[in-house]
């Protein structure tokens, strides 16, 4: 930290950091970024995976930095727009929302929408503030030590995290991990770096690159969600329509409950968005449950408490901040949507990792100040702008695919001015599909497409340096503490299982 | 397949063959090398082998479920493949690609939407015509004039 301190080198960081972010270029960007993401997030059936994949095209001409803030922007707008879903729909905008329907919903239908819309733009807000505070505070020092990290910290580092994705995030943990390696094996499509050997291509050139990864992500998230959902349409019915700027001032009582439960939430979102594997599902599904739990009316929940509204979106904003501090400072994403930013970072021939921050102060800094412009627009923007986003909920979903598709056509055919990624779009469709209908999951299938190449690159560097030796893999401490936890996130689940077995048999007897 | 553990004997199976199948063209099309001197191969080889044993071992455990129970729990709640739905948004994508180079971006999006909009009842040809024509506009103002990439409007180059 040197003689300058640590708060004196923050200072100026966030300096370098304003001076970027508050470009006009960069700030246009960035309200483009929320205002599209709250819109496409408020649209229920298009969650933060499509949304990216949809609009990275249009990312993809403008300056790296221009577009990481504005992806970003995109990435926490359309959490915003989610809640907004949830609470007057019953139908949560994207899966980190579902929350926000227990007790929003019931609001809305008390006639207290407006109340729950704008209490969740201001704990939204608190959420994203912790979970920024704490990426600053932490990035940097994590980026430091990650700089003495060797292959087989890295490559174990890797599988942890896939590892933990893929068999936390509910269903079957055979069939997550099964599909990682198969997303590790799709990544491996291409001329192999080290030899210039083409694998996997079959003659194609258009192959030797890869397979595109906004192929991949359109068509197993988006096209096959499109597919999915044109059958179910159901008319749209808005609960309360007198939404009005009077109609969003909390009373005395709510302001009460306003504070505690947001700091709450932003506590534990903020910790839960680091961990690999858990997002911010998880994390606001947990800051309900102890909410709940620590609440003297425990009985309100469910029937429209402002608490429960709360906490969960204060968690699921703040954990999405966080999110982003094992990808800047790692490189090593811990959810789908952080393994899409990156890819894309990838394309940008952007290198997030604990070099990042030294080479590219500018990015790192403005990025993270961007934050604070994006979520201060968020939460300036949504108080007025709330009734055209209650009108975006009545589009009729028989309009909204075809555009949908339109999107995905054209940015797809834009980013190499070539039909080949239209036809990946096409065939992951309808693997997509198939896999859906085989109930195999598609997001570990992302994680893995994205890692898999660095993990190849991680493990041939190891055995290279140690003469096939496998020991190098965990002869430092650091690897083995991560092929210890590696262990547990499989083995605990197996021995769990086996316990209910025996268990459930000794009640049967 | 009418219960989950059914499909999951699908899942398993289509697993095991995807992982021989990867890992086989690693044996037969690549050099595995040492693990001291890794080929090209090894790695492709490794992951491929993965795959396989993930899906034999979703297999077995599937199996073992079956065995214990021998009625089906959770029939009920699976997807209903609709297959039409799938043919029409998939040939609408491929509609579009022949036609974008070849004819241009108004052609390609009418064509595009027209194919999709068969796949929903709601989505009469007419609204279908006046969507397509507001999406050429869109496409037009954000992909030609913001973005200035060579997209032509209208082409003939067949």
């Amino acid at each position: 930290m040197g003689d300058i301190g640590f708060f004196g080198e923050l200072y100026s960081n966030m300096a370098i950091g304003l001076s970027t972010a508050l470009t006009l270029e960069n700030l246009l960007y960035c309200l483009l970024g929320v205002t599209l993401g709250t819109f496409l997030g408020a649209l229920p059936g298009i969650g933060v995976l499509i949304a990216l994949s949809m609009l990275f095209p249009v990312t993809f001409h403008l300056p790296p930095t221009a577009a990481i803030i504005m992806l970003g922007g995109i990435y926490y707008g359309t959490a915003y727009g989610g809640s907004i879903a949830s609470i007057l729909l019953n139908v949560p905008g994207t899966p980190a929302n579902a929350v926000a329907c227990l007790d929003g919903h019931p609001m809305a239908r008390q006639g207290r929408a407006a109340v729950a819309l704008s209490m969740t733009a201001a704990s939204s807000f608190v959420g994203a503030s912790v979970g920024i505070i704490i990426m600053m505070l932490f990035a940097p020092v994590i980026a430091e030590h990650a700089l003495d990290f060797g292959p087989a910290e890295y490559f174990m580092l890797i599988l942890l995290g896939l590892l933990a994705a893929s068999s936390m995030s509910g269903g079957s943990a055979i069939k997550g991990v099964a599909m990682v390696f198969f997303g590790v094996a799709l990544g491996l499509v291409g001329t192999d770096l080290s030899s210039g050997q083409n694998r996997y291509t079959f003659g194609l050139v258009e192959l030797r690159d890869g397979l595109g990864l906004l192929g991949i992500a359109m068509g197993i998230f988006g096209v096959t969600e499109i597919v999915a959902s044109i059958r179910g349409e159901r008319p749209a019915k808005i609960e309360s329509r007198s939404i009005t700027l009077r109609a969003m001032v909390p009373t005395r009582d709510d302001m009460r409950r306003f504070w505690m439960p947001s700091l709450r939430g932003a506590a534990i979102g903020s910790f839960i968005g680091t961990l690999p594997g858990t997002g911010s599902m998880i994390a606001s599904f947990l800051s309900y449950a102890v909410e709940k739990r620590v609440s003297k009316e425990p009985e309100r929940f469910g029937k429209g408490a402002i608490e429960g509204v709360i906490a969960p979106e204060a968690a699921n904003n703040a954990a999405d901040q966080t999110a982003f501090i094992p990808t800047l400072t790692l490189g090593i994403p811990g959810s789908p949507a952080l393994a899409l930013i990156l890819g894309i970072l990838l394309i940008h021939g952007i290198n997030p990792g604990p070099t990042m921050l030294a080479e590219r102060p500018d990015m790192f800094w403005g990025l993270i100040m961007s934050f604070w412009v994006g979520n201060l627009l968020l939460l300036i923007l949504n108080i007025p702008l709330i009734g055209i986003w209650v009108r975006v909920l009545t589009v009729p979903y028989h309009l909204l695919f075809p555009s949908i598709l339109f999107f995905v056509c054209i940015g797809a055919f834009s980013v190499n001015n070539s039909t080949f990624d239209l036809w990946t779009v096409a065939g992951f469709a309808v693997l997509g599909y198939g896999m859906r209908l085989i109930g195999l999951p598609a997001a570990p299938l992302l994680l893995g497409y994205v890692l898999g190449p660095m993990m190849e690159v991680q493990f041939r560097r190891t055995l290279i340096f140690s003469s096939g030796d496998f020991t190098a893999f965990f002869d430092r401490p650091i690897s083995q503490a991560l092929l210890l936890i590696c262990v547990l996130i499989v083995a605990v689940p197996v021995l769990l299982a086996l316990r209910d077995r025996r268990r459930r048999r000794l009640s049967a007897v | 397949m009418n219960t989950s553990s059914d499909r999951d004997l699908v899942a398993a199976c289509a697993l095991i063959l995807s992982g021989l199948a990867f890992g086989f063209y690693a044996i037969i099309q690549l050099r595995l090398g040492t693990f001291a001197q890794m080929g090209p191969g090894m790695f492709p080889f490794l992951v491929g082998l993965t795959v396989a044993m993930l899906g034999a071992a979703l297999l077995v455990t599937t199996a073992l479920k079956r065995r214990r129970a021998q009625t089906p729990v959770d029939a009920a709640a699976l997807e209903a493949p609709d297959w039409r739905t799938l043919a029409l948004v998939v040939f609408s994508i491929a509609v579009f690609a022949l036609l974008i180079r070849r004819a241009g971006m108004v052609p390609a999006v009418f064509a595009m939407v027209l194919v999709a909009s068969r796949s929903s009842d709601d989505l009469r040809p007419l609204k279908a015509l006046a969507l397509a024509a507001v999406l050429c506009v869109i496409g037009w103002v954000v992909f030609v004039l913001l973005l200035g990439l060579p997209i032509p409007l209208l082409a003939w180059s067949f």
